[in-house]
């Protein structure tokens, strides 16, 4: 936990930097050989911007989908009943619409800019946390120690914050660092079609789609974008495997 | 099976139900009237109450709601803002060409996914595992956006091998597919894989093994029959990230499909299209995972009777 702690207050000195000034000046002394797009500013310091806006975008969308998720899944879980039934008709309906394809529409609809992509994100993401957390949730509720704190007659909030939660967390981390990658190739695919991050403000998704324009004469402007995007996700999900494996959790959603 | 069945188009019918009043409410919502769209600013007042009354624009929400329910049902999915044609008629043009995509999508796919997580299996534990799983974390890592273009480049630029985009020739469909089949080749790979290890495990494995049957024989004929019917629900299930991925390989390589149709539709607010791409996409994907469910049902009697 001390480690996630430390990542996350990195996170956070990271992304009180400010780099907007360097990534949308125009000068023609770069500090690294990604060169300059058509306007000449500094490939190199649009990847560092765009991969602020990447992580704050997926930092809010985990926090906002896992709270929701997990609250809808714990109480459906452990409630049981028609309240179950309800919440994961609910459920059921978020999960027939395929893949972005919500998102998309939502950030359509709602016009581009940060705050409208994480909650787009948030819309389509809690699902998969309630999910997760329903089924984590039932198969705790069958232990002894459930039994003795409702015979001890500990209301149903305190039993679910503090008997149920600490022993689901660690599937719910796998799923929240998953979660972090699916986010972040999200809003990239947002930006990609112009349905998110606007210029000037930079992003890979958005980068990827200005550049492919120059592909013919300027191929750069795809490919370190590309390169930064995809060593990220990599790196991300490669952690994620690793949670997963350390802490022997099965794979909920390959079913 | 005819309870099971029940309950499952029960449950198809309640899925439709609430995607259809999730997109009304989400389209009906969003910012921009319909009728200055169509009529611009300059319009007068009364050519805007009629076209307003005209397009049912007039009536309560949940008058409007229940129009929009019925038309659905009957096949009227209401007119483009922007062609003169009706939603129905712009969908149907379209529609075939996405589900060719989606179609080759997953031949790629099994092509790819098949033989690598067939070796991956065999060698479990040793460094072609590893590869082979290396491989697939790379897959499900590099979007459609970022290998699209990169392909175009490698291939239709400095190679001259195919073309750019667009649908002209019969090649055209070989980078959008590998592009939209790359992630789902990568997750049915580790899926073959971690399906065949389990049914090695099994007894009967056990009993060809003694009877000494080779290892090939043993994994070809025997175990990757059983192995591959939960590969299959698999992939039914993920024809949902197929559909979404679609929009975005679409954009990338201009191919004529639903997603191009649905991205422009969004980008000129013609919500009536938006709200029919978004519809037909979503009953094809909750109609494919109910055959899907049935079919695994028939194929494996522990579904429809435990």
């Amino acid at each position: 936990m001390m480690r996630f702690g430390f990542i996350f207050l990195a996170l956070l000195v990271f992304l009180n930097w400010d780099v907007s000034a360097q990534a949308n000046a125009i000068h023609l002394d770069s500090m690294l050989q990604t060169g300059y797009d058509e306007l000449g500013r500094s490939v190199a310091w649009r990847i560092v911007a765009g991969f602020q806006v990447a992580l704050s975008v997926a930092l809010w969308v985990v926090l906002f989908s896992a709270l929701i998720g997990v609250t809808v899944g714990l109480v459906s879980g452990y409630v049981g009943g028609w309240v179950d039934n309800i919440l994961m008709r609910i459920v059921d309906v978020f999960l027939a619409f395929p893949g972005l394809l919500l998102a998309i529409v939502l950030a359509g609809v709602l016009g581009p800019g940060l705050d409208n992509v994480i909650l787009a994100l948030v819309v389509v993401g809690w699902v998969g946390f309630a999910r997760i957390t329903r089924a984590q949730t039932l198969s705790v509720k069958q232990s002894l120690h459930i039994d003795a704190a409702r015979a001890m007659a500990i209301s149903t909030p305190v039993i679910l914050w503090r008997h149920i939660l600490p022993l689901i967390r660690l599937p719910l981390l796998v799923e929240a660092t998953f979660g972090f990658a699916a986010a972040v190739l999200s809003e990239a695919g947002l930006s990609f079609l112009g349905l998110g991050i606007q210029p000037p403000e930079a992003s890979w998704g958005q980068m990827i789609r200005e550049g492919a324009r120059y592909l013919l004469v300027a191929p750069h402007l795809v490919i370190w974008p590309s390169l930064a995007l995809f060593i990220f996700i990599y790196g991300v999900n490669s952690f994620a495997e690793y949670l997963r494996r350390r802490w022997d959790i099965y794979d909920q959603n390959q079913r | 099976m005819s309870a099971y069945l029940l309950s499952r188009l029960f449950s198809a019918v309640w899925v439709v139900l609430g995607v259809l009043t999730l997109v009304f409410f989400v389209l009906h919502a969003a910012p921009g009237d319909p009728v200055e769209l169509m009529l611009g600013e300059q319009a007068s007042g009364a050519d805007r109450e009629a076209l307003r009354e005209s397009l049912g624009l007039n009536l309560s929400v949940w008058e409007q709601y229940l129009t929009f329910l019925s038309g659905v049902v009957v096949g009227d999915w209401g007119q483009s803002i922007h062609h003169a044609q009706s939603v129905m008629e712009l969908i149907s043009a379209r529609i075939v060409e996405t589900a060719y995509l989606a179609a080759m999508s997953m031949v790629f796919a099994l092509l790819f996914a098949l033989p690598l997580g067939l070796w991956a299996a065999k060698n479990v534990g040793r460094w072609q595992d590893q590869l082979a799983m290396g491989i697939s974390l790379v897959g499900i890592s590099v979007p459609n956006f970022v290998l699209g273009p990169v392909m175009i480049w490698l291939f239709a630029v400095v190679l001259l091998w195919l073309p750019t985009g667009g649908n002209e020739t019969p090649q055209s469909v070989i980078l959008p597919a590998i592009a939209l089949g790359s992630a789902l080749a990568a997750i049915s790979a580790r899926m073959i894989r971690s399906s065949v290890l389990q049914t090695m495990q099994s007894a009967y494995i056990k009993t060809a093994r003694a009877k000494g049957l080779s290892e090939d024989k043993v994994l070809w004929r025997h175990a990757l029959r059983n192995a591959f019917l939960p590969v299959l629900t698999v992939l039914g299930l993920q024809l949902g990230m197929l559909l979404g991925g679609a929009v975005i390989t679409e954009v990338v390589f201009q191919w004529p499909g639903i997603g191009t149709l649905m991205v422009e539709a969004i980008q000129t607010r013609d919500y009536p299209v938006v709200q029919g791409c978004m519809l037909v996409i979503s009953l094809a994907y909750v109609g494919v995972n109910l055959l899907t469910d049935l079919a695994y049902a028939q194929l494996d009697p522990r579904v429809r009777l435990g």
